[in-house]
């Protein structure tokens, strides 16, 4: 309840802020001209709600079955995790907002490119805590495993995967948060419909109403994908909660 | 006696075991008759844990033999370790599962033995609902699932306050008897050694001290059995 009570305290000390001072809409809105624009832009803006969901949903989805490919496989090559850590630790200096454009040229201006930004920026933080949760398994449970016909897969399976869950869903948590934010990169560097693209053409016209409008369509994709990603885990996770 | 007649069924014979630089285990030997069960007992450090592996098949000896290994033993350990993930009766079909016995088969087999050891009711119920008690019967329900012709019970109740203690080392006795199997029992709690075993052998310095024929009544206030108690404590101080 707190957070929600502070954040209705900051919108209203932004209102006031605004219509004091008189600001004017295009230089910087207030809540209330925010809110007009959800209402008056919502055809435009719900049009490009679906086609950005439908980016972070698969661009997200596509993040998770690879990170947890590649962490399994890394997980069950200790030459391959020394050889290709470092280097995916590495990846992560190359800023996405440049990759964007390139991958924008290399895979055209489809649905493609978009999904890919999703995925590079929603990837590591999943890989990266799958790993470290397979890793992490109790030397004592595996022991005990080996003791009662317990086969390396079998470890796996019935140890180490689950006890690695929980850390696989604080990364996938993480990266959902990410995953909006890759979506307007991958619109940015070209596109014609999305959020991101609805930002870019408002910006022009000095719409700025209606960019704080879509910010806040996409702080809303965020949240609900956090949400989902959590209630995903408190059923696949049961004993944690 | 009875034991030479018996097979013996595990043989460990003259295992040196060097961990760090130092003899853990020196020279040592012993045997444990078919359905006989062996104590060793001993202070913290005197290689009680590194013979269990060894018997188990999760360690190799630097020097000697050893009869059984993996395949013949299954490991009770010090803490329970029960998968918080799965139920009291998941958990005890464990074995079976990992030998490819279907959920539903292995379910069926393990919930007589669930009835057998005092567990009934608590079949689907996840660790963490469990008591201390409670949870070490499960462990001890897996490890008999496995169906190994030999126990290893490394402290399997050094983690239970002393109440509890005492009245699973009754329940063990009994279970023992309902399912004989070839025991080797490691714990630091002279008492529980000899009320569990036939045959209590005192570890130091990784070598055989003293060797103890438990042919005194298991009641803890039996005089001869008081008195076994006090001449084993004297050969671990």
């Amino acid at each position: 309840m707190r957070p929600a009570l502070l954040l209705a305290a900051l919108v209203g000390v932004w209102e006031a802020v605004v219509r004091l001072a008189h600001v004017q809409d295009y230089v910087f809105p207030a809540p209330s001209a925010v809110a007009r624009s959800l209402y008056d832009d919502s055809g435009l803006l719900g049009s490009a709600t679906l086609v950005t969901v439908r980016e972070i949903a698969l661009g997200y989805l596509l993040a998770v079955a690879f990170a947890l490919l590649i962490a399994i496989a890394l997980h069950f090559s200790p030459a391959l995790r020394r050889a290709l850590l470092p280097l995916l630790v590495l990846s992560q200096t190359v800023p996405t907002v440049l990759l964007a454009p390139i991958l924008a040229i290399v895979l055209g201006y489809g649905i493609e490119p978009k999904l890919v930004v999703v995925a590079i920026v929603c990837f590591f933080p999943i890989v990266v805590n799958a790993v470290d949760g397979l890793r992490a398994a109790d030397p004592e449970l595996i022991r005990m495993m080996r003791t009662l016909h317990g086969s390396r897969l079998a470890i796996f399976r019935r140890v180490e995967f689950p006890g690695a869950l929980p850390s696989i869903f604080s990364g996938a948590r993480v990266a959902a948060t990410y995953a909006a934010v890759g979506a307007v990169f991958g619109e940015w560097a070209g596109s014609s419909a999305g959020l991101g693209f609805v930002i870019l053409q408002a910006q022009p016209a000095l719409e700025t109403a209606r960019i704080f409008a879509a910010v806040v369509v996409l702080s809303a994709l965020a949240l609900a994908l956090y949400g989902l990603v959590t209630l995903t885990e408190r059923i696949l996770v049961p004993w944690h909660a | 006696m009875l034991q030479t007649a018996q097979r013996a069924d595990v043989v460990v014979e003259g295992v040196t075991r060097i961990l760090g630089g130092r003899r853990v285990l020196d020279d040592l030997s012993l045997t444990v008759p078919e359905h006989g069960r062996v104590g060793i007992v001993g202070r913290s450090g005197a290689g009680k844990s590194t013979l269990l592996s060894l018997v188990a098949g999760l360690d190799t000896p630097d020097a000697g033999t050893i009869s059984v290994g993996l395949a013949d033993c299954a490991l009770m350990p010090q803490r329970d370790c029960l998968l918080p993930w799965r139920t009291a009766l998941d958990n005890a079909c464990l074995a079976l599962e990992n030998r490819g016995v279907p959920r539903g088969d292995a379910r069926r087999t393990a919930l007589p033995l669930f009835t057998r050891l005092g567990l009934a009711g608590a079949e689907e119920l996840r660790p963490a609902k469990l008591s201390g008690g409670m949870r070490q019967r499960v462990a001890f329900a897996r490890t008999l699932l496995a169906d190994k012709r030999v126990l290893l019970l490394d402290e399997p109740f050094g983690a239970l306050d002393a109440i509890t203690r005492t009245e699973l080392q009754d329940w063990l006795a009994g279970a023992l008897r309902d399912e004989p199997r070839t025991v080797l029992l490691v714990t630091h709690d002279v008492e529980e050694a000899l009320l569990l075993c036939d045959r209590v052998l005192v570890l130091a310095d990784g070598r055989i001290k003293a060797d103890f024929e438990v042919d005194v009544p298991r009641i803890r206030t039996d005089l001869g059995f008081v008195e076994l108690r006090e001449r084993a404590l004297e050969a671990i101080a």
